[in-house]
Parts: structure tokens; C-alpha cells; sequence
């Protein structure tokens, strides 16, 4: 049985995607253009969190994939586009071969290969993307655009902060954030800018932010396993906050797909523990920095208040003890 | 395929009052149960009104919409149940939740989604806690999902209740 105990972290620190550029962090329409826009990345944790992610979805089919029917095309379009960006970027691990619609994906990190007709999902053993998301470590969501939205129809969510594919299919882009209590200085409401701001990404443009939480001793926390991990979060002292508290950070990719028209959400989960901050000065300050000061309403939404305290209170002792 | 809305106990379609006509409003289709017959629907004159008597066959009230052109609005006089398959139809056949207001006779209906064991239970409506058949201790949320036709059901460990973390504010990831 998989364990949520988060046993890995981030080792190669120069792909983990630090998330302030300042001491003081509050939420903003902070989107901007990938530089660069192939997705698909092998990091030295590439097989560990492959793994753990298929072993998720083994145990828990019906948790961490979900798919609408119809949508089978648009999936087809994904895995087109993930194996393409694989090949290209890492061709000593992936290959495809394709004899017309014949097509032989190889996975060499895994020492696997699949042959199956494109296009016809009854030649593989999983959904399209279901099938393909098994081969890199990404969260993959993909929003269906109908009447000025976006809509929850393929998800395989193995990295979740307070979300659940199972339970937020079907929804709209507003229903999925309709908790979000944010609005700018001037008064706009956060998730309406940034919807109205994904209906205007272009095929070929895609963009990206970055979101941020804390973990407390968890891969991921979703709906289905809240008796469990909210008791959890107690345990945590500032003395064991350092190990056992990681900082969590998603990088979010979003490509509009040419054909559906769909936007794809790549989503990119790395953990950093809170004692492993000193490998960088600089990040220990910013995050010290923030941290201390998190609005109360933000630290609810994030779910992280009932440990905020000691890990802020880890991070100033470490502080004095420089 | 998208998922069509459903019937829930605060739909923005449900109303309490007669029917209340839009600028967009041609013509009120009125579809009524005996029950119905003695309450009075204000239409305006200048609106076309018609009445659809129930109960009709799930093929009869398919036909009949299709055979409606736009600017027909809907209103629904009915008992939850006979309610709900109305709106579903309505939904499959293309209208908008603009189109369709619903008078409910009797009580609604209320489901909580349990998130532990993905079943469905009904419930009452001034309820912010229950148990589901699985044994899951379950705070009721204030999130609807058509998909899964109930509001959804935090599990939570009944010796530390949900206190802790906001509950209403978990649905996101940002």
C-alpha cells in the first residue's frame, strides 16, 4: 500500500522551482510566458515519483484519473504532443516510431515499449492520457473550452493541495475556484482575470506561474484523505518542523491545444524539506520572510494554520543560531 | 461530452414565486401536475402562454421541446422528483438554465457526496454533519457537483472534528 509519507525531495536544487522573488508574498495574476516550452523534464527523482505516481493510480483508479466521455480525441492530442516534446528533448530515453497510424513508443529510463494505432484508444491499456502520463512525473489536467470557460474533463492528479480530480470533474474553470477569496488592489475578483486571461492563450504560446504550500509530512493532501492528514498536521513541533514540513511548490504550464482548442495544465510538483532552505541563503531568508508574514485568510485557504507557527518558529531559530 | 447541470435544492432556476418573464421571454410554456392547477401563474398578456399538462412520458416532453423556438421559456410546476427529470431533458435537449424556472411542490431534495467511499446520501436541509453508510464522519459542504448529483462530504476524524482547517475554502489548489 503506498504510503503518503513524503520520502523524497528536491536533490538537484537548480531545477527546483523556487517560488518569491520577494520577502513579502500575496496573490497576484502572476502569469508570464514559458521560456521554455517543451514540458517534459527528467530530474534525478524522475523514477522515484514516476513510480510512487503509478502505484497511486493502481491503488486508487478511480481517484487520481478521471475522464468525461468523448473526450478520448482530445486525450489522443495530448499524448501526441507529450511524446513529441520527450523525444525531442531526451532522445537518449524516449523514441517513437511511427508505420502509418502504427505507432511504438519507447521508454528506455523503464526499459518499456508500447506499439498501438493512433487514435484508436482499444490498443492501449489505459485512456490516452492516462496511458502517457505514466511516463513522466506531471499532474496533467486538461480544461475543455465551451461558452467563454473552461471545463474540468480529463484529469490525472497525483500531486493534490486541497483538490480532487474525482470530485472537481465536469466543473467549470469559476465552480473549481469558487473558494478562492482573493481580489486585487482594485477590486477584480483573482480567478475571473486569470480565466479571461487563459481564454486569451494561443497554440504554440504557452504560459506558466507558479503556486506554493507547505506540506506537513504528506505527498499530497485531496479531499478523500482529510480524516486522515488534517489530525496529522498537529504533530508537528518546531523542533521537528525542519524535517517533516517541505515546502511545496507547483510550477503550472498551460498550453492551448490546436485542435480541441482545449487548454492543457502541466503542473510540475516539487518538495523542498524546510531544514534543506540553508543549501541556499537566499532562499532561507525569503521563505523565513514570508512566511512570518502570511495573512490569517491565506494561511486557512492554503490549509497550512495549524502549522505555520512552528514552522515559522523552526525557521527563526535557525535564524538566531547563524 | 460535457457535463449538462442538475436539479439541486439551490439551483438558481428554482423559485419560490410565479414566474418572473425576461426581455428574451416570447412565449411561457407551463408545464403543470393536477396539484398544480389551482395555483396562479402571472403572465403578462402580451406573452403566448401554453400549458403542458403532466404526468407525460419522458418521449412526450422530449418531443414537444424540440418542437419549441427560441425565445420559448419554461416553467415547471412539479414535485421534486418530476421536476428534476424535466430539467434533465430540458438540459439534453439544449436549453439554457436561463430558459427554465421551477416551481418545487413539496420539499426538495438535498445529497451529500461522501468523498471517502464516493456514494450518495440524501439528507436534510439544515444538516452540516452526518455519517454515510461507510461509516465516514462527513461535514457537509456548501459545493454542488452535477457530476455527482450531491454537495460535497468532507470525511473528517470525529475525535478532532474539522476544526482547524476552513472546510469552505477547500476546492483549489492555488
Amino acid at each position: 500500500m503506498f504510503t503518503q509519507n513524503l520520502d523524497f525531495k528536491t536533490t538537484d536544487l537548480d531545477t527546483f522551482p523556487f517560488p518569491f522573488q520577494s520577502g513579502n508574498y500575496r496573490y497576484s495574476n502572476d502569469l508570464r510566458k514559458l521560456e521554455n516550452v517543451n514540458c517534459i523534464e527528467i530530474t534525478p527523482e524522475y523514477e522515484l515519483q514516476v513510480k510512487a505516481k503509478r502505484r497511486l493510480l493502481e491503488e486508487q483508479p478511480d481517484v487520481r484519473f478521471q475522464a468525461l466521455p468523448g473526450t478520448d480525441e482530445f486525450q489522443w492530442e495530448v499524448l501526441e504532443m507529450l511524446i513529441g516534446m520527450a523525444v525531442e528533448r531526451y532522445p537518449e530515453h524516449f523514441s517513437l516510431e511511427k508505420d502509418g497510424n502504427t505507432w511504438t513508443f519507447e521508454n528506455r529510463i523503464f526499459n518499456e515499449k508500447d506499439t498501438f494505432t493512433f487514435g484508436d484508444s482499444s490498443t492501449l491499456a489505459y485512456a490516452p492520457l492516462n496511458y502517457i502520463g505514466r511516463h513522466f512525473h506531471n499532474d496533467f489536467v486538461l480544461m475543455v473550452h465551451r461558452d467563454n470557460n473552461f471545463y474540468l474533463e480529463v484529469g490525472q492528479v497525483s500531486y493534490a493541495a486541497l483538490f480532487s480530480a474525482h470530485w472537481n470533474a465536469g466543473m467549470s474553470f469559476d465552480e473549481i475556484h469558487a473558494p478562492v477569496p482573493f481580489v486585487s488592489r482594485k477590486g477584480d475578483h483573482l480567478v475571473e482575470r486569470i480565466r479571461k486571461f487563459l481564454l486569451s492563450i494561443n497554440p504554440g504560446e504557452p504560459w506558466t506561474r507558479i503556486n506554493w504550500n507547505l506540506m506537513a509530512d504528506r505527498w499530497d493532501v485531496n479531499y478523500e484523505t482529510m480524516d486522515i492528514w488534517e489530525p496529522q498536521r498537529e504533530l508537528i513541533t518546531p523542533e521537528n518542523a525542519g524535517k517533516l514540513v517541505h515546502l511545496r511548490v507547483e510550477e503550472q504550464k498551460f498550453y492551448r491545444m490546436p485542435r480541441s482548442n482545449a487548454v492543457l495544465f502541466v503542473l510540475n510538483t516539487q518538495f523542498l524539506p524546510l531544514e534543506d532552505l540553508k543549501l541556499r541563503q537566499e532562499w532561507f531568508d525569503l521563505t523565513y520572510s514570508v512566511l512570518q508574514d502570511i495573512p490569517p485568510a491565506m494561511a486557512e485557504y492554503k490549509g497550512i494554520a495549524p502549522f505555520l507557527p512552528q514552522s515559522v518558529e523552526f525557521l527563526k531559530r535557525e535564524s538566531e543560531s547563524r | 461530452m460535457p457535463q449538462l447541470p442538475k436539479l439541486y435544492d439551490q439551483s438558481p432556476v428554482l423559485t419560490e414565486d410565479t414566474f418572473q418573464c425576461t426581455g428574451a421571454t416570447k412565449k411561457v410554456v407551463v408545464f403543470l401536475t393536477k396539484e398544480a392547477l389551482s395555483l396562479t401563474v402571472n403572465i403578462p398578456t402580451k406573452i403566448l402562454s401554453e400549458e403542458f399538462p403532466l404526468p407525460a412520458s419522458k418521449e412526450e416532453i422530449r418531443y414537444f421541446l424540440q418542437s419549441q423556438r427560441i425565445g420559448t421559456h419554461f416553467f415547471i410546476m412539479a414535485p421534486w422528483d418530476e421536476a428534476s427529470e424535466i430539467f434533465d431533458i430540458c438540459m439534453e435537449e439544449g436549453m439554457s438554465e436561463s430558459e427554465i424556472q421551477i416551481h418545487i411542490l413539496g420539499a426538495k431534495r438535498r445529497f451529500v457526496y461522501c468523498m471517502k467511499c464516493y456514494t450518495r446520501k440524501e439528507i436534510a436541509s439544515d444538516i452540516s454533519h452526518t455519517q454515510c453508510n461507510c461509516g465516514a464522519h462527513l461535514e457537509v459542504g456548501p459545493y454542488f457537483s452535477s457530476l455527482r448529483q450531491g454537495y460535497i462530504g468532507y470525511p473528517f476524524h470525529p475525535s478532532t472534528n474539522s476544526k482547524g482547517v476552513d472546510l469552505h475554502a477547500c476546492s483549489g489548489t492555488n
